[in-house]
């Protein structure tokens, strides 16, 4: 059933047909092959699904249903707004299935063939996005040898990757007498074509991607057509064909195409170097006739049976009125093609409802899920990344020492984009699924505001270790209830901002320090410098205070304004783009004093875009650096140990040393992993109670030690002082938890 | 030592977060005698701002209704200012009820405020004075409106900043010979945070309110919003009998009057 594509023109069921398949009903077939079928299928909440069902003797293969077991449980861990999410499945099933969402865009193939070539911008986020989906599958350690126009379908908000890695086996996709070969020819790496199966990994994925690419620009695979032996030996050793590739593309598609795995680029590269912009909608990002396709099938999907236009969740953002929803579904088809992440919701939900009679209860679970809502691609992709790689680390290191008891746990990780819009949506594909217990996010605060209402609904406890705005952790004083969702293993930013002046005060000559607030992100800015005036004040300390526009640009003029005031230090409560600003500005007016940031300036971005007028600076930081923290003499042997545990095992997976948030991520989930595993032996696990159980451990991990006020605010003081010294940042150690008072 | 820190700490950090929850629920004030701000000295004619702090997609502003002389300055200020009628029943005008044209009270290095000219970012200020009088058992409660149409958004945008220095620079103010304001705070809520999903920017400030010829302390709040060129103010300095609760809500309403004249005055499409 190679043509796992969705949907093609639909067919009629053939009488030899079941009805239906586990829950959903079953509207026709959308393909066939070998291996099985794949059918159009409907839930009883009315998402439309693409079902894949093996053929019984084909599912009897020796190590067939394990391997699909363990495939499908990888696939679940692929998140990502690119790729199509696993539904359901069954691997125990006599013909085992597999669900993913329904996407009825026509696949690359299908659009070039009828429509020719993609225009430039479009390939861009076409490459963007399936490189971002590329990302998500390798990160959940699955590789998926077979992208190819087929397998990437087109939506209106985007493209979307089918099929990662899934149930694929020799017989499917046979082409070599040995059995040997996965994929499609003209859409192969070398290491796969000449079936090196040991050296097959991300990157054979990265070269079919340039296949892909260079298909969509030109029309023409790079290496031809034809008799499969001759493909496959240009393969491997003939230039790939790029005639008519625009140039701006031409030396990332050349690299993506690099005979020897180890010099293409990885997916995440590419990614960044495609990510100019993203679709809104299809008229912005494909060719009239490519829509015009898309719209065709959606409005016959229209007419299918069972349409019910008041079917809720399709956008889990819309409020729930029947008459919206009926003029979405019968006006342009949105509603449907928006099912990507609804369905997924719905879907797990309907797991929870095994005692209304209509579903069979529950099996006890030996499988629960941590997940991670991060920004992924968007603004702080960096502290995203890192936090979603720590993480996993936490979660193999659970699996790797318990062994699948009492339970397995997956990581399931969601991208808000750092956008608001849309957060909320990504934080619901986790907290709808019910294997979810607890959630490591948000990376940032206006994401974790936009997501909220999500957690508190579902009752997901919310670790996080970058987002300091105040209101998710104080409230209930105003009146409102009280935190009963977020755990905060950092300071809060008012807190950051007392550490911060009480940082400053270590220096004796300041008398007189200029605090710049700057409004583009107002909130950390005004709690920020609310902090600094509560900590100076402390201190005896009177500081000169400005506030000005945010993206203002002349800062060479404030700046000059507060040195005439007699400024002797300058604090920049502001963003990092602000601060490089002000470095440059301090500089050029020679200003002599210490100068200090927070939160938002911190990290390697702050280094290389001010280069040597960061130098002298002092930035507090919410984190510490875990090789300086492994190498501290000061830290007891035993913290040391956990310190270089995790060093380790980042260096074991991931290559290099791990990046500032990704520590005390490692930390976080490991707090709740492991009093998951205590609490496991106590009784079934479930959301409900598990905040304040949290809430109430004294944990102590890789980086230092954890503990909660009652409103889930950290207790302590959280915050490290780096001074920036010949480009990097050097740690000096925490930020003192008082002033120190001036004679 | 520490734990004394901390509580302090707290305190600090939870005031902070009421107040901020105050803005999200109703409105801030102002008061008659703070009733304009000071010189948007950094407005200077094109500070250049790469644009104005807030983002976000609020609606539409028509160029062609833009304000561009002080006689349309005049009309839009006059036509929007809140008066006791927007303030509701019981409100009336006090005498002199309209603030004097090209008055422009300036907040000195000393934190008193002190008659200063009209800087040439301000097309038209006035302020507009309305009071409950005292009456069996409670105090005068005495309200302000406030409207300033500048001649540049960037402008307005640099006076919604100065606003909010203010309060840090000079948490203690004295409006005038007997009248003080303590212990100021204020923050700001561009759109899209702090429950603001209506307008631009706005800003609230809360402190306290000391007048020599009434017994005790009473409160004082500032809630100042930007659409567009045009900021407005309304204040409330509290008094004997009235709840801060109650005159917050007064406030928040009469913020919304004024906002939608605004709107409507520069024919905003959302």
């Amino acid at each position: 059933m190679s043509p796992m594509a969705q949907p093609g023109p639909l067919q009629e069921l053939l009488p030899s047909d079941p009805s239906s398949i586990a829950g959903y009903r079953l509207l026709g077939r959308l393909g066939a092959g070998g291996m099985g079928v794949v059918y159009l299928g409907r839930t009883e909440s009315g998402e439309l699904a693409a079902v894949k069902v093996t053929l019984a003797d084909q599912a009897d293969q020796p190590d067939f249903r394990a391997r699909f077991r363990r495939e499908v449980e990888a696939a679940r861990r692929v998140v990502s707004p690119w790729a199509v999410p696993v539904t359901g499945a069954d691997p125990d099933a006599p013909e085992p299935w597999m669900a993913t969402a329904f996407v009825p865009g026509p696949s690359v193939g299908e659009a070039v063939r009828a429509h020719g070539p993609l225009p430039e911008r479009s390939v861009r986020i076409l490459g963007g996005a399936v490189a971002r989906a590329l990302a998500a599958v390798h990160a959940a350690g699955l590789v998926h040898r077979d992208v190819k126009p087929g397998n990437v379908l087109l939506a209106v908000d985007g493209p979307r990757l089918i099929d990662f890695g899934i149930a694929r086996t020799s017989g499917e996709t046979a082409l070599t007498a040995t059995d040997m070969v996965v994929g499609t020819p003209g859409f192969l790496a070398p290491e796969q074509a000449e079936a090196r199966t040991d050296a097959i990994g991300p990157p054979a994925d990265v070269f079919a991607l340039g296949c892909l690419l260079a298909y969509a620009t030109t029309g023409r695979p790079p290496f031809g057509a034809g008799a499969v032996d001759a493909l496959m030996y240009r393969t491997v050793h003939d230039e790939p064909d790029l005639a008519g590739v625009p140039e701006d593309l031409l030396p990332l598609l050349a690299a993506c195409l690099a005979k020897d795995p180890a010099d293409r680029p990885i997916a995440e590269e590419i990614a960044d170097r495609l990510t100019e912009d993203t679709p809104g909608t299809a008229a912005d990002w494909l060719p009239a006739p490519v829509v015009t396709t898309i719209a065709e099938r959606s409005a016959a999907m229209l007419t299918l049976p069972d349409i019910d236009p008041t079917a809720p969740g399709t956008d889990p953002d819309a409020p729930a009125k029947p008459s919206r929803r009926g003029f979405l579904l019968l006006g342009a088809g949105a509603a449907v093609l928006a099912a990507g992440g609804g369905a997924f919701a719905l879907l797990d939900r309907r797991d929870d409802t095994g005692a209304d009679g209509k579903h069979p209860a529950p099996k006890p679970r030996n499988t629960w899920a941590i997940g991670v809502l991060a920004d992924l691609s968007g603004p702080a992709r960096e502290i995203g990344r890192a936090q979603e790689r720590g993480a996993r680390l936490a979660v193999e290191r659970f699996n790797a020492l318990h062994k699948g008891k009492p339970f397995t746990l997956e990581l399931k990780v969601s991208d808000d984009r750092g956008q608001s819009a849309g957060a909320l949506a990504a934080a619901r594909r986790l907290t709808t699924d019910p294997s979810v217990l607890a959630v490591l996010g948000p990376t940032s605060d206006d994401t974790g505001i936009a997501a909220l209402p999500a957690f508190e609904e579902a009752g997901v406890p919310l670790l996080t270790t970058s987002a300091g705005y105040n209101l998710f952790t104080l409230r209930g004083d105003g009146g409102g209830a009280p935190n009963t969702t977020v755990l905060r293993a950092i300071p809060q930013h008012f807190m950051a901002g007392v550490y911060l002046a009480w940082s400053a005060t270590l220096l004796p000559q300041i008398r007189r320090p200029g605090v710049l607030q700057e409004r583009t992100d107002d909130q950390y800015g005004w709690q920020y410098t609310s902090g600094a005036r509560f900590g100076f004040k402390q201190a005896g300390i009177t500081p000169h205070f400005r506030v000005i526009p945010g993206r203002t640009t002349d800062y060479r003029r404030i700046i000059g304004e507060m040195i005439d005031a007699g400024i002797d230090a300058y604090i920049h409560n502001g963003v990092r783009s602000t601060a490089v600003l002000a470095a440059r500005a301090l500089k050029q007016l020679g200003f002599t004093g210490p100068r200090f940031a927070g939160q938002h300036v911190f990290g390697p971005e702050f280094l290389k875009e001010a280069g040597s007028d960061a130098e002298g600076w002092f930035v507090c930081a919410p984190v510490i650096d875990p090789v300086q923290r492994a190498a501290d003499p000061k830290q007891k042997p035993a913290d040391r140990k956990l310190t270089q545990e995790l060093l380790d095992a980042h260096r074991k997976r991931y290559g290099t040393t791990p990046a500032f948030y990704t520590g005390e991520s490692f930390d976080v989930v490991n707090m709740v992993t492991s009093w998951l595993a205590t609490s496991a032996a106590k009784g079934p696990l479930t959301r409900k109670g598990l905040w304040e159980a949290l809430r109430k451990q004294k944990y102590t991990g890789a980086m230092g030690g954890y503990q909660f006020r009652d409103n889930g605010e950290l207790i302590g003081v959280g915050t490290f002082l780096y001074g920036v010294q010949k480009g990097a940042y050097k740690y000096f150690g925490p930020a003192p938890a008082e002033p120190k008072k001036k004679a | 030592m520490r734990d004394a820190y901390g509580r302090l700490l707290r305190a600090a950090a939870v005031a902070a977060g009421g107040l901020l929850l105050a803005g999200c629920s109703s409105g801030g004030g102002g008061d008659e005698a703070k009733p304009s701000r000071a010189t948007p000295t950094a407005s200077a004619s094109g500070a250049p701002t790469a644009s104005p702090t807030p983002a976000g997609p609020v609606y539409v502003l028509d160029p062609k209704k833009a304000p561009r002389t002080q006689a349309d300055a005049k009309r839009l200020a006059l036509a929007v200012v809140a008066g006791p009628d927007d303030w509701g029943p019981g409100y009336v005008k006090r005498s002199p009820y309209l603030s004097d044209p090209g008055s422009w009270p300036v907040l000195d290095a000393s934190c008193e405020w002190e008659a200063g000219t009209l800087p040439r970012s301000v097309l038209y200020s006035v302020t507009a004075y309305s009071e409950i009088p005292a009456t069996g058992g409670k105090g005068p409660l005495r309200v302000a409106a406030t409207v300033t149409v500048h001649r540049t958004e960037p402008d307005a945008d640099w006076e919604m900043a100065e606003t909010l220095e203010e309060a840090l620079r000079c948490p203690d103010q004295q409006l005038r010979q007997g009248e003080r304001i303590t212990g100021l705070n204020s923050l700001g809520m561009p759109y899209g945070v702090g429950g603001n999903q209506t307008t631009t920017d706005s800003l609230i400030e809360r402190g306290e309110y000391h007048n020599d010829a009434i017994k005790g302390q009473q409160y004082y709040t500032w809630f100042q919003t930007r659409v567009g060129q045009v900021t407005f103010a309304s204040v409330v300095k509290g008094a004997s009998g009235y709840a801060e609760g109650d005159t917050n809500a007064v406030q928040a309403r009469v913020n919304v009057f004024m906002q939608d004249r605004v709107k409507e005055q520069l024919g905003a499409q959302s």
